[in-house]
């Protein structure tokens, strides 16, 4: 059945963004197009499960049967398709991501017994954004000191690490597509933060 | 623009790498000058002829182009003019561009007349030491001081605001070789086509690093073509990056190497979307330092004039530059490189008179060759002396015994206007000291080598003292397959270039000619031997003592030219080996690299993110002043329309928030609350362990106001926590202390309670957070959410509700801050403002207004409330009459601490009310309690103010809490608040805490 009221709601929410997202192309553009790509991900829901019992990862087959995704014990990595996502955070620990399409909170506390893990829903707390382009991973060289050669940070990699100085979760889409997950807080000074190192490879927003 | 040939007398007719067809105009000293694209501001200047482009140090002495690289102690110059003006630039790697601006330093009233001359005729009295012999413990050396530093130094900076960008990156790699010499090239090249990922970096603008300078042959072709192909194949293999214009400054643990990229130091201003310099921080598994040596001189009497310069400058002037240094030379060495520089110099013209060379035997055909070409050679012999004062006239030349001890004979003069001088090589092993390495001492080289490694860096080639090409190429190859190897990729085959080798005469060390006179070991500093004499003399014969008893070493160049010499010097004086009297240690940076650079983007407001609620925008439109409360921004308080900031506005602005709190309604932004999640079947043990209160029989829908100790026993945090369901619990901390709080907690579950089933997670920025205060606040409440029965029997004081606002999922606290009925509303943060602007637009009927964080810190002072000011890491729950929270049938963390006999002392400060006697008296914050104001330092301290509210509208009076020692014992006395910094002194009575409301009946009502 529809929820009439979770759409509405869905709708109605704000991002931290609200007024700095302004579609277009920014700083060097060359005959080349823009080598960097940005845009927020947003409505989003972003729910996180930590098993209770560490490892206890029979806790999550519900889960696992229903959102069709196997969850993983193997550090940093994160899997999924083009919509839902599961992020590897720490020893049984994960998020679960996906764009704003159902009550992703509530099928997962349908699907888990709550005594076995700890399910928190952190959509609103983090600010999602998109970075694509020919020159994301030069971007990203210059705010975290993570190997971000090809080689090095594949698709389906994930990783918490500093990014201009602030605390980012970062997940591999593609070769050169990266989600980035920022405290909502910091997300303004983030992304103004993003666009000025961007601003060397030419960067359009949308 | 046209090019006059005549304004480039000194420029060769072909040969060297710099673009004939883009000449580029600059200034020098208001001088308008041409070069080539390709020049150093150096090479530029004495195609130009200008031979003279600085000042000394202290003696103010001419001073020419030394050098041709990063060694130079005299050429340095400021660049460039207003917030870019850069001073101590060594014009020698200076690259030209059009419309350059070099300005000479340290002379006044130009360079030609420098007034401070004079210091040269007092030169015997201004030796090492001179100043703090002379001035220190005399009065007036403030006085003194400003003259001297006016006397003395370099150049000014700016202060004005840098205009350029700078930027940092991060990289990574198998093998990182720094230097793009022949002895770098081969390893970059080895170790690139075996698949490994390797960087390869040189600090000048082009590969081939002393190749440039030479005019060697490799594969029976000119250096160059080689160094074309090895390094277009690098660029062409993908795992493979270079970068000119890269120099590494430091080498650190973790095999990681600091590097800088001169990204647009070439061209006037930085391109648009440009920096000026990027930091490359670089982790590397393994690093071969291909470093290179540098050319040292030999300390003779007037060493220092312009004309004067280092044989291998002489070579690259020639033949990197197409530049010739000077129209009649003398040459004068211990080593093959003096024959290598005279037959440059003969090719280029250059009138040469003669080759001194202080060796007696020569091996090879050197003096055939010179002999081809008519070019006198003096061997056993030395330079004693130089002639000019603005420009080198002559020298005089004198045969030496034969341990370099004594002149001999009469002295030869030969008049010429260029002096090409080696001393030797010196290895550039900074990097590897800079990695913990070892220097070691070759005698076969007279020269430090890099000793025992510390870490995963090699020298190889020249830095290795292997100066043959030969061997450098050999070297680079063999260390780029083994360590390709080491890191399991294949061995790459390698075919090693042909080149021809002349057979090397062993250098013969010569550090100083005999004789008297200004004998300068350091250019830059003006250390001469004279002055390293004097230093053993009085006791400095350590090299660490020397060094900052003459200034030897120090400077912009750090001694690359002078360390060994002087060092040499006083091994000699001490009549010890100079293995024995050792070398300083090389630190970071290898050479002066830019403030700017280091700080990168972190400057101005991107110094510290800052961190907004989901009100924010709200607050910005509603007239808002902020204050930064750890990273938030926070709302202070709000200016009305027609309301400019001004100090009485604020105070206005103050009053009436709390006035309509207190008498009607008032909403504030508190998401900036730390907020914890804490999930699982033990949450309830773990929260009574970690607060010092029971929390065992907390029912759900209740909450419980408690606080947390330090294992030290003193009070680290304070907060609500409550219970949203059976295994389900809602904290909060204090702003500041929010992430301290979860790491607190998190080591716990981690380190010692690791049996509990405990989960916690920030949500600090999931739940926008707003307290609803005020007698009229369950009205508004009643109205914004119909489903909750807001009656004080089924809502009461410390209960929690969940329920919907505005359709909204929503939490709500019944927890007050301001003493008043409150509601603290918690929604998802994307709703925040709008159900913010809800319930601003509901209560307008009750004459709600928004209220900041001065407004709510007056009220909790009013009511007695402890916040971080009263936390400060020095209170005990007793010290703030919160003993009744500690727990006597359970244990928590900091319990066993807090037995202490010092935290028990009675004689601790507790906490009181302060009013101000005259009831007007603003009283500062951090004030010292005293007894009598009057007494003379030092003062007995009774205690301190810990918060100040100027203005309690409520009370019609200034108010503050504080710690006094017998506390509430010394009720209705009064004692003296002193703030010596401001001068302020007031009388202040001590009162209960509690200044409003002291039953709480209004936030139970």
């Amino acid at each position: 059945m529809v929820n009439e009221d979770f759409f509405e709601n869905s709708r109605r929410r704000r991002s931290a963004l609200n007024r700095s997202i302004i579609p277009g192309r920014y700083g060097n553009i060359t005959f080349k197009g823009p080598g960097v790509f940005l845009t927020e991900r947003h409505p989003i829901s972003i729910i996180q499960i930590e098993t209770i019992k560490e490892k206890n990862l029979s806790a999550l087959n519900n889960l696992s049967k229903c959102l069709e995704i196997v969850f993983s014990e193997e550090p940093n990595l994160s899997n999924g398709d083009k919509g839902l996502r599961i992020l590897w955070t720490g020893p049984g620990r994960w998020l679960i991501v996906e764009p704003e399409t159902r009550d992703l909170f509530k099928t997962v506390v349908n699907e888990l017994e709550r005594r076995s893990v700890a399910i928190t829903d952190l959509s609103h707390g983090r600010t999602s954004l998109r970075l694509s382009g020919q020159d994301s991973r030069e971007l990203l060289m210059k705010g975290s000191g993570l190997d971000w050669h090809l080689n090095a940070f594949t698709q389906n990699n994930c990783a918490q690490t500093k990014l201009f100085n602030l605390s980012a979760l970062i997940d591999c889409r593609d070769y050169d597509t990266f989600d980035l997950y920022i405290a909502r807080g910091f997300a303004l000074d983030f992304w103004q933060s993003l666009n000025e190192a961007a601003e060397e490879f030419g960067c359009e927003v949308y | 623009m046209a090019f006059n040939k005549r304004e480039q007398v000194y420029r060769l007719p072909d040969g060297g790498y710099i673009n004939r067809l883009a000449p580029l105009s600059f200034k020098f000293d208001g001088q308008q000058l041409t070069g080539f694209e390709g020049d150093t501001v150096a090479s530029a200047l004495l195609a130009n002829g200008v031979r003279l482009v600085g000042r000394s140090f202290k003696y103010h002495r001419p001073r020419g182009i030394y050098s041709a690289g990063i060694e130079e102690p005299n050429a340095l110059v400021a660049l460039r003019s207003g917030a870019r003006h850069e001073p101590n630039t060594r014009a020698t790697t200076a690259e030209l561009f059009a419309g350059l601006e070099a300005t000479s330093q340290n002379r006044w009233p130009n360079l030609l007349l420098d007034i401070l001359q004079i210091n040269n005729l007092a030169s015997p009295i201004l030796s090492a030491g001179f100043y703090y012999k002379t001035f220190m413990g005399l009065p007036g050396w403030k006085f003194y001081e400003y003259f001297i530093r006016k006397a003395a130094g370099m150049g000014h900076g700016t202060t004005d605001n840098d205009p350029d960008k700078y930027e940092k990156k991060h990289l990574h790699c198998d093998i990182l070789v720094v230097g793009g010499g022949p002895t770098g090239i081969s390893a970059a090249l080895t170790a690139g086509r075996s698949g490994a990922r390797v960087i390869l970096i040189d600090s000048s603008n082009t590969f081939g690093g002393q190749l440039n300078s030479e005019a060697e042959i490799i594969n029976n072709q000119p250096a160059q073509n080689w160094i074309r192909q090895c390094v277009a194949e690098l660029e062409s293999i993908p795992n493979v990056r270079v970068s000119t214009r890269t120099m590494a400054f430091g080498y650190y643990d973790s095999n990681v190497v600091n590097a800088i990229e001169s990204v647009a130091d070439h061209v006037l201003t930085p391109p648009p979307f440009h920096p000026r310099q990027r930091l490359w921080q670089i982790r590397a598994k393994r690093v071969v330092l291909a470093t290179g040596a540098t050319e040292r001189p030999i300390v003779f009497q007037n060493n220092d004039r312009p004309g004067i310069m280092l044989a291998s400058a002489a070579r690259k002037y020639i033949n990197h530059f197409a530049v010739k240094p000077g129209n009649r030379a003398v040459v004068f060495a211990n080593n093959d490189d003096g024959y290598k520089t005279a037959l440059d110099l003969s090719r280029a013209g250059v009138q040469l008179q003669a080759v001194i060379d202080s060796r007696n035997k020569v091996i090879g055909d050197w003096k055939e060759k010179l002999k081809a070409k008519d070019i006198e050679l003096i061997t056993g012999s030395a330079v004693i002396n130089t002639h000019g004062y603005l420009g080198l006239t002559g020298v005089d030349v004198a045969a030496l015994s034969g341990d370099s001890k004594k002149i001999l004979g009469p002295s030869r003069f030969f008049s010429v206007d260029l002096l090409a001088i080696s001393g030797g090589w010196n290895p550039n092993i900074h990097l590897h000291c800079h990695a913990g390495g070892r220097p070691k001492y070759n005698g076969a080289i007279e020269a430090f080598v890099p000793g025992d490694r510390s870490q995963e860096g090699y020298c190889v080639g020249a830095s290795n003292g292997s100066f043959a090409l030969v061997d450098c190429l050999k070297e680079g190859s063999e260390i780029g397959a083994t360590l390709s190897s080491e890191l399991s990729f294949d061995k790459p085959p390698f075919a090693l270039p042909t080149v021809i080798q002349q057979p090397i005469n062993p250098v013969k060390a010569l550090w100083r000619v005999p004789g008297k006179g200004m004998k300068f070991v350091d250019l830059q500093d003006d250390v001469t031997e004279a002055d390293i004499i004097l230093a053993h003399r009085e006791g400095y014969t350590s090299v660490e003592h020397l060094k900052r008893y003459t200034t030897l070493g120090m400077g912009t160049d750090q001694g690359k030219t002078s360390n060994l010499n002087g060092h040499a010097i006083m091994a000699e004086e001490r009549a010890e080996t100079i293995e024995d009297v050792g070398t300083t240690m090389f630190r970071p940076p290898f050479a002066p690299i830019s403030m700017g650079v280091l700080a990168g983007r972190d400057v101005g407001l991107s110094y510290s993110a800052r961190r907004r609620t989901a009100i924010h925008d709200w607050h910005e439109e509603n007239g808002a002043v902020f204050v930064e409360a750890g990273q938030w921004l926070r709302a202070q308080y709000y200016l009305r329309k027609n309301e400019p900031n001004l100090k009485k506005n604020m105070d206005v602005a103050i009053a009436r928030e709390v006035k309509a709190v207190r008498q009607g309604v008032g909403l504030v932004d508190v998401s900036t609350l730390g907020k914890i999640d804490i999930q699982g079947e033990d949450a309830a043990e773990f929260l009574n362990r970690i607060y010092t209160n029971g929390w065992k029989q907390l029912p759900v829908g209740r909450a419980r106001y408690g606080i947390m100790l330090r294992e030290d026993g003193l009070v680290f945090d304070d907060g609500t926590t409550s219970r949203l369901s059976e295994n389900h619990y809602f904290m909060t901390t204090t702003t500041t202390n929010a992430a301290a709080v979860l790491s607190h907690m998190e080591y716990y579950l981690q380190v010692h309670w690791n049996d509990l089933d405990v989960k916690i997670t920030s949500v600090t920025e999931q739940w926008a957070a707003m307290a609803l205060s005020g007698p009229k606040s369950r009205q508004i409440l009643s109205t914004i959410a119909p489903n909750l029965d807001v009656s004080n029997e089924d809502f009461p004081f410390m209960g929690v509700r969940q329920t919907q606002i505005f359709q909204i999922p929503s939490r709500v606290f019944r927890i007050s801050f301001s003493g008043e009925l409150a509601y603290e509303i918690n929604v998802p943060a994307d709703y925040g403002y709008d159900i913010w602007n809800y319930i601003i637009n509901t209560g307008s009927q009750y004459g709600i207004i928004p209220y900041g964080t001065e407004a709510m810190g007056i009220m909790r002072i009013e009511k007695g409330h402890v916040a971080g000011a009263e936390l400060d890491g020095r209170t005990t729950a007793k010290d703030l009459g919160l003993q009744k929270l500690l727990s006597s049938k359970k244990s928590f963390v900091g319990l066993p601490m807090l037995g202490r006999e010092g935290l028990q002392d009675t004689q601790r400060p507790t906490l009181v009310g302060l009013v101000p006697v005259d009831k007007r008296s603003r009283i500062k914050s951090g004030a010292i309690l005293v007894q009598d104001p009057t007494v003379a330092p030092p003062v007995s301290k009774l205690g301190h103010v810990s918060s100040s509210a100027y203005l309690s509208p409520t009370l019609g009076h200034p108010i503050s809490l504080g710690f006094v020692i017998g506390g509430l014992n010394r009720a209705n006395n009064t004692v003296w608040a002193m703030s010596p910094l401001h001068g302020e002194y007031h009388e202040v009575e001590i009162v209960d805490p509690v200044f409003y409301d002291k039953a709480s009946e209004r936030l139970h009502g």
